[in-house]
């Protein structure tokens, strides 16, 4: 039996979290993985205000917690740490990432699971910009051009022979995952970037699938100034050191 | 692990540049020396016009997916009447 573990960071996603777990069981289900594999998922959470822990332990009365594991931090501690401590929870073979708030959807994960076996590959990463199937929803048109310039320059300056560099819905064989994530230095948006880039560095070999990106549509998700320069900066570290 | 992207571009730049110094004190006046003289600039506008070709390769094959975002909208209206079955109250805030 071959373990797959879900890594779901939350801070303040009450409203979404019974949703994407809802989301997870479905897809499985139809595609027949609790028969020959076992998913857990570990949620993360930063202590969100808005209980976001509580609505997880009703979720695991709903679907057991043999599931769905249930890792509370005492603060609001970022994502990079938060795929860390969810490692420690994570007993799998296979961690997935992907985020908790509906722009990423499950029924890509079977897919990344059948991707993974046939290419034997150490990590399936989801892109928005390449092949069939995938597309982005709920950006303008200036939303669009930035993260094309920004793909466009990572591409120039990393050339890492993946297509979304910026994406955060991937599978990872698990010693992959705690090797590379161990050597990443960067946060924010740089985070996925750096740890794919170093991974193809190190000679680990990348997947891709094509993926639906639906964007929030409540809560924030906007690209900054602010956004905009710590990318530029952290590129250009990426670009000298790596 | 290969040497940094940066890096290896520092040194190419700096071995280009030296080059381009030493053409210019050798070259004779006239219009070869001319074109050697200009040819950064060439460079620079072949890049900028690869650059904007790309850039815009990528804007048109850019794809929406608005049919999934209507697909996330009816289950999201499923899971919340089958978690709301399974004892679950939601705040519909995404519909």
């Amino acid at each position: 039996m071959v373990e797959y573990s879900i890594i779901l960071p939350t801070y303040n996603e009450r409203d979404n979290l019974p949703l994407i777990i809802w989301l997870i069981v479905g897809e499985l289900q139809k595609a027949g993985i609790g028969d020959w594999e076992v998913v857990v998922v570990v949620v993360v959470d930063d202590s969100s205000p808005d209980g976001t822990a509580d609505v997880c332990r009703q979720l695991q009365r709903i679907y057991g917690d043999r599931h769905i594991r249930l890792h509370e931090r005492p603060g609001k501690l970022g994502l990079g740490t938060a795929y860390r401590s969810g490692l420690e929870v994570a007993k799998g073979a296979f961690i997935l990432l992907m985020d908790a708030d509906l722009s990423h959807h499950p029924k890509f994960i079977p897919q990344f699971i059948a991707i993974q076996r046939t290419t034997q590959a150490d990590i399936v990463t989801g892109t928005r910009y390449k092949g069939r199937g995938g597309g982005v929803y709920g950006w303008d048109m200036r939303r669009i051009l930035t993260s094309r310039v920004a793909n466009y320059l990572a591409q120039v300056m990393l050339s890492p022979g993946v297509s979304d560099l910026t994406g955060s819905f991937r599978l990872y064989r698990r010693a992959v995952f705690e090797e590379v994530i161990s050597r990443v230095v960067s946060r924010g948006y740089v985070f996925q970037m750096e740890l794919i880039t170093r991974a193809t560095k190190m000679g680990y070999t990348v997947a891709e699938c094509p993926i639906t990106f639906v964007d929030r549509i409540y809560g924030s998700s906007k690209l900054g100034a602010g956004e905009v320069m710590q990318y530029l900066r952290g590129l250009m570290l990426l670009f000298w050191t790596l | 692990m290969a040497l940094p992207r940066g890096k290896v571009f520092v040194a190419l730049l700096s071995v280009a540049t030296v080059v381009w110094l030493c053409g210019l004190f050798v070259l004779p006046d006239g219009h070869a020396r001319f074109l050697w003289r200009v040819s950064p600039l060439y460079v620079v506008m072949l890049f900028g016009t690869y650059s904007l070709a790309c850039i815009g390769w990528g804007l048109l094959t850019f794809s929406e997916c608005p049919e999934a975002a209507k697909e996330l909208e009816q289950q999201v209206k499923e899971a919340c009447d089958d978690l709301a079955k399974k004892g679950m109250r939601l705040n519909l805030a995404h519909s």
